[in-house]
């Protein structure tokens, strides 16, 4: 610590981020292209075009193949294709709980026309790289949670202390001075920090709100108890949902054909409106059916109706807004998930998650061009945890970015009928980071930088071609039919190639010797001369 | 959402245009009445709430909220880059003209030249007056300058006619300690002295003299860094210490008041090869180089061997036997 209010943030700002910087990196850029985990499951899923049938015929399909695989599950969930969130439609059945744990979970993406699983290659697609974000890999939730929960909590004091440390957060809040080595870093770290602050301190704070009841288990444990039931309990509990707090009745009765539903559900919300279907106790007589409407603001609740499983019979209807204290937790998890925005306000969210890449790693590289003076005058040599600090920096914020073509390419690459395929592809992914960050150990850092960022440009220049060469839906064709997802994800890798490859140009260039000029001799000038 | 973007811009301008900074990108030496600060920052506040209060209506608190937050953000950046690369694409950008403080200088926003121009060369100088300076020397002239760079008064000092080729000229930039007080850490104030004497003798020529101070760190760190020579580092470990480059010093001016005194090529006097490289780069030929050695003392021994040895400076004075003492400086990557 230092003295000083001021000095003590500045450590305090510094050790923070230093210490959790490329976790939130991968956090931030896994994250960010969880905005658009729609279309980069369509693009890992080629054979399988956008479904278009409608909301009854969906949801026969999903009965029909629930009623025949999952007929002992204590809860179904249908994910109907009516919003950008889901472009085929998905099944979840899940097991009653044993000994307090939740039950088994099975997930399934369904063809509607036959009722049968998608004819697709297995993939982990946009919804693992996304739920790489917050559930990381290879790990078990309870240790991801805490894992986040730690980092988040950093990086919310670094914020903070930032914003303290920042003195001229309004002098300079229009100033960028390029080419003057770290002043420039300082001032591109700060200037994108405050520009978007209220998207950083939300993105934070609400992703804590994700893992409160994790990192604060006693919260609900005090009153209802630990496990998932009563979890399950307390959340119906808090959204009103009394018609659902029922136990199994345990005689068995038919449940309704939930396509009669749609005519209800159309004439109270209008056509395609609903976003899924969830039954509690299917073949009880005391099951219910909860459905939920799409989200259309950042209130991630929305408007729901409860029927009588057995007769069909409208129970209740639970409005989107409820206590405002609901209201607001159910509105910062819906900002922070942000499946209520536009295209326009998705990219809008897409390039502050950007920045916030940007603001992690320019803080990391800064802490680096701040000590590299001393350091390298150092008899020595630099310290070993300065070099780390290099090599990580190097292998995170340049390597990750291979590692993600590497999994781009592999779903493209791996022969279709591998087995345990959707592991491979991550198990490729991380092994590319490892390499990428032990690539540092055996190349001088400048070196490693270039080659790393030219590595990268050129992975994703890659993926296009790839995309053309082993399916129907290339670049050219894309573009000629509309189909924007694939268009979209081919030219996005454009762009970061092109993103990529500047980067290491400029890097080049710079590594290039000053032009050495030798004493006495000057290039271009002919004559010495006396005044 | 298009309407809402533009007044956070229209904002933004006007709560930037309050900082001399900004403000002189675009109207250099303009000054600003307190009225017009307080016009300034009422059209920018409006503007910022009539956007957040045009998207609540339409869009609902909530998606209204966030896309406001989303547009501060984006809106804000682009002004950012327009004035650190483009300055003046903030008027093409249809700032109101109107908005513009009482000031005579405005020209008005050239399309042409500014889609012509180059993004280094985009700044500009206004001469602004001169006066005759009698000094020991003989009869100088000072002359003042603007520029849409910075706040600082940028000058230059000439004798006799030097309109044409071959002008002797010195490049000096400010160095109080050296300049003023006759400092002995370095060899400022010695070198600005012989620059004048040896312009004088020649008949013609010019003495530029650049307000960078501390080869552009300012003088609050130039002290710093001496606090830290004093405990052994040499002036350019000092500088990358606090975080500033070896020599942050631009040409741009020097060759841009070069231009407005129609001199079209010079004899420069200097040590420093860079300096020869940067005018070159700025567009005015360098016909020859004439030293300028001045005197080593104990104070100034070590900063003269770091100049000849880390940065390349031309001092055959400096003896080898001291030289080795350091080595060379390459920028880092």
């Amino acid at each position: 610590m230092k003295n000083g209010f001021r000095q003590s943030m500045a450590w305090l700002h510094t050790w923070t981020g230093l210490v959790v910087g490329w976790v939130l990196f991968f956090v931030f850029v896994t994250g960010n292209l969880g905005r658009f985990d729609g279309e980069i499951d369509q693009w890992m899923k080629p054979e399988a075009p956008v479904q278009t049938a409608s909301v009854a015929q969906q949801l026969s399909a999903a009965q029909a193949r629930l009623q025949a695989r999952a007929q002992d599950a204590e809860r179904w969930t249908v994910y109907l294709t009516t919003n950008r969130d889901t472009p085929h439609l998905r099944i979840r059945s899940e097991e009653p709980p044993v000994n307090g744990k939740r039950g088994k979970r099975t997930e399934e993406y369904l063809d509607p026309a036959t009722a049968a699983p998608l004819e697709a290659r297995a993939t982990g697609g946009g919804q693992l790289l996304y739920k790489m974000h917050y559930a990381l890999h290879y790990m078990p939730r309870s240790v991801s949670d805490w894992l986040i929960g730690i980092c988040s909590m950093f990086m919310l004091v670094a914020i903070v202390s930032g914003v303290i440390t920042h003195k001229k957060i309004f002098a300079d809040f229009f100033t960028f001075r390029p080419g003057k080595g770290q002043r420039s870093w300082l001032d591109l770290h700060a200037v994108l920090a405050v520009l978007t602050l209220p998207f950083f301190l939300m993105i934070t704070y609400s992703g804590l709100i994700f893992l409160v009841f994790t990192l604060f288990s006693s919260i609900l444990g005090s009153n209802y108890g630990f496990g998932e039931k009563h979890r399950q309990e307390f959340n119906n509990e808090l959204a009103g949902r009394e018609d659902l707090l029922v136990e199994p009745f345990g005689t068995a009765v038919p449940l309704i054909d939930l396509n009669n539903l749609v005519a209800v559900l159309d004439e109270r919300w209008g056509q395609n409106q609903v976003s899924t279907v969830e039954v509690i106790y299917p073949g009880d007589a005391n099951a219910r059916v909860r459905v939920s409407r799409n989200m259309e603001s950042p209130l991630r609740s929305t408007d729901e109706l409860i029927f009588n499983g057995t007769t069909g019979e409208l129970l209740s209807e639970q409005p989107a807004s409820g206590v405002a204290p609901r209201n607001i937790y159910e509105t910062l998890l819906g900002l922070h998930e942000s499946l209520f925005a536009g295209w326009t306000l998705r990219w809008l969210y897409f390039l502050s998650g950007l920045a916030g890449a940007i603001i992690i790693a320019s803080g990391l590289i800064l802490w680096v061009v701040k000590r590299r003076p001393k350091q390298i005058k150092q008899k020595s040599g630099p310290d070993l945890g300065f070099r780390l600090v290099e090599g990580l920096n190097v292998g995170t914020i340049a390597g990750l970015h291979i590692a993600i073509a590497a999994y781009f390419l592999a779903n493209r690459l791996l022969p279709l009928n591998l087995p345990s395929r959707v592991d491979w592809e991550a198990n490729i992914m991380f092994s590319v980071w490892l390499l990428a960050l032990l690539y540092p150990l055996i190349r001088p850092i400048a070196r490693a930088w270039i080659e790393q960022w030219t590595l990268a440009a050129a992975a994703f220049l890659l993926l296009p071609l790839v995309n053309a060469l082993t399916t129907e839906r290339g670049l050219n064709q894309s573009l000629a039919a509309g189909d924007w997802a694939f268009a979209g994800f081919d030219l996005t890798c454009i762009a970061a190639a092109g993103i990529f490859a500047a980067i290491a140009i400029h890097l080049q260039r710079r590594a290039k010797p000053a032009t050495a000029t030798t004493h006495g001799v000057i290039p271009g000038i002919a004559r010495e001369a006396n005044a | 959402m298009l309407l809402a973007t533009l007044l956070v811009y229209i904002g933004f301008v006007a709560l930037a245009l309050q900082k001399n900074r900004h403000l002189h990108v675009l109207w250099p030496g303009a000054e600003l009445s307190p009225a017009d600060r307080q016009a300034l920052s009422f059209v920018g506040w409006t503007s910022l709430s009539l956007a957040a209060a045009y998207l609540i209506d339409q869009r609902g608190i909530g998606n209204g909220l966030v896309e406001y937050c989303a547009i501060l953000s984006g809106a804000g950046l682009i002004l950012i880059l327009q004035f650190t690369y483009r300055p003046r694409s903030v008027l093409a950008l249809g700032f109101l003209p109107s908005q513009h403080p009482h000031q005579h200088r405005l020209k008005t926003p050239d399309l042409h030249s500014f889609f012509a121009a180059d993004t280094m060369t985009q700044h500009s100088i206004t001469r602004t007056t001169f006066a005759r300076i009698p000094t020991r020397h003989g009869d100088f002239h000072l002359y003042h300058y603007l520029n849409t760079e910075d706040d600082k008064e940028h000058l230059a000092f000439v004798y006799g006619a030097v309109a044409g080729e071959d002008v002797l000229a010195r490049v000096h930039s400010e160095c109080f300690t050296g300049d003023v007080m006759g400092s002995l850490r370095c060899d400022c104030g010695e070198q600005l002295n012989r620059a004048l004497a040896l312009v004088a003798r020649a008949g013609r020529g010019v003495v530029i003299y650049l307000r960078q101070e501390g080869r552009g760190i300012g003088l609050e760190q130039k002290l710093r860094a001496y606090n830290l020579q004093d405990q052994g580092y040499d002036t350019v470990d000092a500088n990358l210490m606090l975080g500033h480059g070896a020599d942050e010093r631009r040409y741009w001016l020097a060759a841009a008041i070069l231009r407005d005194l129609k001199i079209k090529s010079v004899r420069l006097l200097t040590n420093n090869p860079e300096k020869i490289h940067a005018l070159a780069n700025e567009g005015v030929p360098v016909t020859a180089r004439v030293p300028i050695e001045v005197g080593l003392n104990r104070e100034n021994q070590d900063y003269l061997t770091t100049k000849a040895v880390r940065m390349n400076h031309l001092l055959p004075g400096i003896p080898t036997s001291i030289r080795r003492a350091a080595e060379p400086y390459v920028e880092p990557a």
